[in-house]
């Protein structure tokens, strides 16, 4: 083998390099569990259409980023697709066939995928009652990455020259000693070959692709393939080096690479037989795979036609409603409501303006337009409070503060860690473990909400905003405020302004950041609004803000408030809210309520109001509820424009609302930020659900009753194997009859003129990428009768004038 | 009052059990428009309070010598806990298995793990003991394969269908050996033979007797020390893991400390001869210290905790070794209450881990340590006089050692004022356990054999593990960046290596298909078939 590695050519070597590089570059990130905000896990890859990459996705790891005909049948059968929308889908997509034959030849099974990796071909060998290496490979390096990215590490760590090499040396000092894995496995020794292992990354690339021998062209792919069979450990590493340059992921390849390379040489010196036919079987499937990828391209064809005939369907119905209906009328406001983009403010909002003509409701990134990062006083936590594609700019904390709250949660803290030390465990149960059984019954006969500690330290009404220099002067808090007010677009002011962010509330749920705000970082909304209620409510920022020109009368009041989307509960931090207001908002919530409840079962929409609410309640603390609340099921559009053209239309709870007014943004500035981010993460969470329903093993994290956590955060498994879970579980997506999440590509509706539009998409390859290459759909509906979709640079008629 | 008739009527409860059981099965359709477990946890309470009041009322005219089932303080105790926890998990299963297609074949065996448990501590005949031990584990098998797609939980199941066989073998053993030495299948028979035999010394026994009662002791110290999953044989519990949480919670809560009850059960026995105790003293003790520091290793929420369960069952056999019976009920019934907390309510990992991240913790010194040795040594030394205590020593040496860590780590933490809410909270605990520790033994476990003496032999070996286990973990901790510290630390992750061994002789022993011969079916297929049932 040394003999081959000196042929290695210099140039060789950096092709593989680069390989290696380009192959860790398209893993998206996956966020730890306490900041958990949705990711299109797509997302390296989008500069590539769609289709493409969900059959070289397929071909490569197995993953099916597309629902199976079995599905599309059943929407068609139901009458979620139309015989219509089937043809121009078919006709969109230059097929010939009629309607009814394409339909009969829909096809269910798939055929299986053989992925194109050493481990599997030689699993071929392996008895039924044995341990597969693929299971023992991704189980080893799984447990090794749970223990090596934790704070306390219970493993040796040895320094190399990059994060990657860091981590692939801790690895193989790992593997070094341990005895146990070929005592499982049931094999020879392994020890000669661990040992005989090269020792840095580097050189474990460069003797792997000598001797393992695979063309060039094909490192990339072969590369991907092994990343992505560890695609949770993946992710997780592309979360730790995001926003950074860091080449850590490189040492995951390494190491899922060195397993080939041992299984590899095991057979070599053991086995040559099976070794020389699976190299050329290997070979030969690494040739294949452009055949291999057309291949899948083809037969998953009528599934995308299949896909494309539901969302425009689903697209036809959504655009006769907005163009056809009236919305409720809007008489002068004299309380204003800015709620969150998100889909689950839609049917609160809605109930707000059709009980009432006098509240105007908008919608905007439920951050709030703050860059900042929660640290709470007497603490050394700290979280960030905006979007995951940004970083925070500001920190914030509670004024004059006690330290009396922190200390007690530190002291529980202190506690469980006794309890869970050696002798300390045996003495707790002796002494206080009696205690637990009343903590049982507690929990199932009176269960009560908890909350996140973190959130139970941010009540609190007076807050210091400071960089890095220390407390922010007067001008940068004005330019905040003003920053913030331009991007919603308010210039007049009600007596009250209601700023709600908004917040799940659940029990015993490892995936509740998943329900909170996504735009304020997967937290709780509550510091962004409080934040920005105080610095409007500042006499000083005000009078400097009139200056500027926003009409700010003395007796207009902002008001901090949060929404629960579990339980609709609207509260309003403040205690000078009108009464009227205060009623308005509770009566919006048992109705709220009842419009959910059918969601939950079939009596709930028909019991008593307070019957209901309670129900809600218990929901949203009960320890053992594994679907508190539906979370963003369902999202499939996103309306950006003035309130007016929708308000009051039943939107289902599906629509993402942003206002936006293009007459007032003369320099599309507002309009480019808002396509280059609300539109981006309103298309990671929709990618997220479709993804986590198209495949709940691969990138959906499977079932809860399962799920074991680990410990800081970094996510969970299923019991204690297998690879890290990403994604959503199947009990938020799934009710046990169906899934509440139909996969379809988000649809932007944005008001504003075409060239406007256009204009900006044209300055971001990113927005180009997405729209052209069948990511998400753009419309535009500068007139309230027509509807166009931007599609390649040019204008499609879609709706309207056609009634 | 009269225990006789509460537990003639108690065993209505398994039978009622096992007749729901029967209506829960994935295939009976009868009773699936009600709430099939809401008439399971009404009708287990109603008849466990019917049992004891009716108990209480009714007397029974003679005693009857051969019974097939009676109840003591201890029994009701022990049926106390697993109902109670039964019925929690019950109804916690009932949302949480919310559209899951395997809940009914849950709920069945559920309720048949549960009957068989009820049985099992009702029994007062060797052989339905035994057949009640057997139906435990032969249903609990059913609860670890709710998801046999998964090769990990077949696996372990596999283990601990090994491990329950070989347990069951030796419990056999024992009770036939009890048998040939006394010529009845009563335990309460065996147990006063065995009692009038003790009090006047050993040799009130033939030699036959003693040579059977001996061997009859030793197997079921072997079998209790399986049972409790103690090293070698803890890999299973670890790999159980795999099985949804209610279960884990019954099976750590519920079942595992079956090994317990046996030893209590036949305290009398095992407090005869020293060689049983040994080998308890020797299994257990070294489970204990190693389990107990593998745990500080783990990664996982639910893996530390299966661990963890392995140390206490651990300290709890020990405890039945030195003859501490009370202080071993305490640590079965505290225990079961805790564990099943801990694993329903596993997922709240994610506030336990912002609670770490609020104030990061700071390393006791070396002046922590020495103010909280003197503190907590003159708590114990208190309570120590006050209940004019004799017996073994390192019980209270594992009390001391506990809650000097406990005060160091907090003072470290905090400033002085806090350090005499601290004392206060030590001492209303240690009040609080030797207090339980005393009712428990004068109420409930009146009559049990005494306990080892002072620093004997049994009693020096298990102080010196629970010193070594203390000064280790310290240094542990404080040493953390040293390099033997670490391959220690790795060694301990590995989990020493003993369960890879135990896989392979298991995968040996009994070869099982952990998939299909042709593996086809796409992943992804399999869950989009949930939806269209």
């Amino acid at each position: 083998m040394t003999v081959v590695s000196i042929n290695t050519s210099n140039l060789d070597k950096k092709r593989i390099q680069r390989a290696a590089s380009d192959a860790c570059n398209g893993v998206a990130p996956n966020f730890p569990l306490d900041k958990m905000i949705a990711v299109n896990p797509f997302w390296k890859l989008i500069d590539q259409p769609f289709q493409d990459v969900s059959a070289r996705v397929h071909a490569l790891t197995g993953i099916t980023a597309i629902m199976p005909a079995s599905h599309w049948l059943d929407l068609y059968k139901e009458g979620a697709i139309s015989d219509d929308a089937i043809k121009h889908s078919l006709s969109l997509y230059d097929i010939t066939t009629d309607k009814d034959t394409f339909i009969s030849a829909l096809g269910d099974e798939r055929k299986s995928v053989s992925l194109p990796l050493l481990t599997k071909h030689f699993d071929r060998f392996r008895d039924t009652n044995e341990m597969t290496w693929e299971e023992e490979c991704t189980f080893q390096i799984s447990q090794f990455c749970a223990a090596y990215f934790q704070h306390e590490s219970p493993l040796v760590q040895i320094e190399g020259n990059s994060a990657a090499d860091t981590l692939y040396k801790s690895w193989l000092n790992g593997l070094q000693h341990d005895t146990g894995i070929s005592v499982l496995m049931n094999t020879k020794s392994l020890k000669a070959i661990f040992k005989n292992l090269p020792d840095n990354l580097e050189s474990l690339l460069e003797v792997s692709a000598a001797e393992l021998g695979f063309e060039q062209q094909r490192a990339q792919d072969y590369f991907y393939a092994l990343i992505m069979s560890l695609n949770g450990w993946s992710s997780y590493i592309a979360y730790r080096t995001w926003l950074t340059d860091c080449n850590e992921l490189q040492g995951l390849l390494a190491i899922r690479l060195a397993w080939e390379l041992i299984i590899h040489r095991y057979y070599h010196t053991h086995f040559e037989e099976r070794a020389q036919q699976v190299q050329i079987r290997w070979n030969h499937a690494l040739k294949q795979l452009p055949s291999r990828i057309a291949e899948y391209k083809q037969e998953e064809l009528a599934l995308w036609v299949m896909m494309y005939a539901y969302e425009y369907e689903q697209q036809q119905r959504l655009q006769s409603k907005l163009i056809t209906s009236s919305p409720v009328p809007q008489l002068a406001p004299d309380v204003q409501a800015i709620f969150c983009i998100d889909v689950r403010s839609e049917v609160i909002r809605r109930i707000l303006e059709i009980k009432s003509p006098t509240i105007k409701t908008m919608g905007f990134a439920g951050f709030f337009g703050m860059p900042i990062a929660y640290a709470p006083a007497n603490t050394d936590a700290q979280r960030p409070q905006l979007p995951g594609l940004l970083a925070p700019q500001l920190k914030v904390k509670e004024k004059d503060t006690t330290a009396h709250r922190a200390e007690l949660i530190q002291q529980r803290a202190t506690w469980h860690k006794w309890s869970k030390s050696p002798l300390g465990s045996f003495s707790m149960v002796e002494s206080a473990g009696w205690w637990y059984a009343f903590k049982l019954l507690k929990n199932t006969l009176m269960p009560s909400s908890k909350e996140n500690p973190i959130n139970s330290l941010s009540h609190h009404c007076d807050w210091e905003i400071s960089n890095e220099k220390g407390p922010i002067g007067i001008d940068d808090k004005v330019a905040l405020a003003a920053g913030a007010l331009k991007m919603m677009g308010i210039t007049k002011f009600s007596p009250t302004v209601l700023l709600v962010g908004h917040a799940s509330k659940s029990r015993n749920n490892l995936h509740a950041a998943g329900l909170d705000c996504g735009a304020c970082g997967g937290q709780s909304g509550e510091v962004n609004v409080r934040v920005l209620a105080q610095l409007l409510n500042d006499e000083e920022v005000r009078a400097a803000l009139k200056e500027m020109g926003f009409k700010l009368a003395g007796n207009t009041r902002f008001v901090a408030a949060l929404h629960n989307t579990t339980t609709d509960d609207v509260e309003c931090f403040d205690n000078q809210v009108p009464e009227k207001v205060k009623n308005l908002l509770s009566e919006a919530k048992h109705q709220a309520q009842k419009e959910r409840a059918k969601h939950y079962s079939r009596n709930l929409p028909f019991e008593s109001d307070k019957k209901r609410n309670e129900r809600f309640q218990h929901r949203a603390s009960d320890w053992s509820q594994v679907q508190p609340e539906w979370g963003l099921a369902g999202n499939s559009s996103f309306i950006i424009g003035p309130r007016l053209r929708t308000r009051g239309l039943d939107l289902e709870g599906k629509t993402f609302l942003h206002d936006y007014s293009w007459q007032t943004d003369e320099d599309s500035a507002v309009l480019e930020t808002l396509m280059t981010a609300p539109m981006i993460v309103t298309n990671w969470i929709n990618s997220q659900y479709n993804a986590s329903v198209s495949d709940n093993q691969k990138l959906g994290s499977g079932n809860k009753v399962l799920h074991n956590a680990l410990y800081n955060n970094i996510g969970v498994f299923e019991g204690n194997s297998g690879d890290l879970r990403i994604g959503l579980s199947k009990q938020s997506l799934h009710n046990g009859e169906r899934w509440v999440h139909q996969p379809q590509r988000l649809s932007v509706y944005i008001v504003a003129p075409n060239t406007k539009i256009q204009q900006i998409v044209e300055k971001h390859k990113m927005l180009q990428d997405l729209i052209d290459n069948d990511w998400l759909y753009v419309f535009s509906w500068e007139s309230p009768a027509v509807i166009e979709r931007l599609y390649k640079g040019k204008w499609y008629k879609s709706h309207g004038l056609s009634m | 009052m009269s225990s006789q008739t509460s537990s003639f009527l108690l065993v209505l409860l398994p039978l009622f059990l096992t007749i729901m059981s029967w209506f829960s099965g994935p295939k009976n359709t009868f009773f699936s428009r009600i709430h099939i477990e809401r008439v399971a946890i009404w009708g287990s309470l109603v008849m466990f309070a019917v049992s004891l009041v009716v108990g209480f009322i009714v007397t029974t005219p003679a005693i009857l010598d051969t019974m097939l089932v009676t109840l003591s303080p201890l029994k009701s105790a022990v049926i106390l806990t697993v109902v109670t926890i039964g019925i929690i998990l019950m109804r916690f299963s009932r949302n949480y298995f919310v559209g899951e297609a395997c809940y009914p074949a849950f709920l069945k065996w559920m309720q048949l793990t549960l009957a068989s448990v009820v049985i099992t501590i009702l029994a007062n005949h060797l052989v339905v003991f035994w057949l009640g031990w057997l139906a435990v584990s032969l249903s609990l098998h059913h609860l670890l394969l709710l998801y046999p797609d998964r090769p990990r939980a077949v696996v372990a199941a596999q283990k601990k269908f090994l491990l329950a066989r070989t347990s069951e073998l030796f419990m056999a053993a024992a009770f036939t050996l009890l048998y040939l030495a006394f010529d009845t299948l009563y335990i309460n028979q065996i147990l006063s033979l065995l009692e009038q035999a003790t009090p006047l010394s050993i040799y009130a026994l033939t030699d036959t007797q003693i040579q059977y009662t001996n061997g009859a002791a030793c197997c079921i110290a072997v079998a209790a020390l399986i049972k409790c999953a103690q090293l070698p044989a803890h890999g299973w519990l670890i790999n159980i893991v795999e099985a949804p949480t209610p279960v884990s919670a019954l099976l750590h809560a519920g079942v595992i400390n079956l090994g317990g009850y046996l030893l209590l059960a036949f305290a009398p026995l095992v407090a005869m001869y020293s060689s049983a105790q040994w080998i308890l003293g020797i299994g257990a003790g070294l489970s204990v210290f190693f389990s107990a520091l593998a745990m500080t290793t783990r990664v996982t929420v639910k893996v530390r905790l299966a661990w963890s369960t392995s140390s206490q069952m651990g300290l709890m056999l020990v405890e039945c070794a030195l003859g501490l019976y009370s202080l071993a009920l305490i640590h079965l019934v505290a225990h079961s209450f805790y564990k099943a907390y801990a694993f329903l309510n596993s997922g709240s990992a994610v506030y336990e881990a912002l609670e770490n991240d609020i104030s990061a913790p700071r390393t006791p010194q070396f002046a922590d340590w020495l103010n909280a040795l003197f503190v907590s040594t003159l708590i114990v030394l208190a309570s120590f006089t006050f209940t004019n205590y004799s017996g073994p020593i390192s019980p209270w040496l594992l009390v001391t050692l506990a809650f000097t860590a406990y005060i160091a780590t907090r003072t470290a933490n905090s400033d002085q004022t806090q350090l005499y809410i601290l004392v206060g909270i030590s001492i209303v605990l240690i009040g609080a356990y030797s207090t339980a520790k005393d009712l428990v033994g004068q109420y409930l476990l009146a009559d049990f054999p005494a306990t080892v003496s002072m620093f004997s032999l049994i009693d020096i070996w298990v102080a010196s593990l629970i010193f070594a286990l203390f000064v280790i973990h310290i240094a542990m901790q404080t040493y953390g960046d040293k390099l033997y510290v670490q391959k220690f630390k790795q060694l301990l992750f590995a989990g020493l290596y003993l369960d890879e061994w135990f896989t392979k002789i298991t995968l040996k022993v009994s070869p099982i298909t952990l998939r299909k011969q042709v593996t086809q079916q796409n992943s992804a297929a399999s869950i989009t078939h949930i939806g269209s049932k």
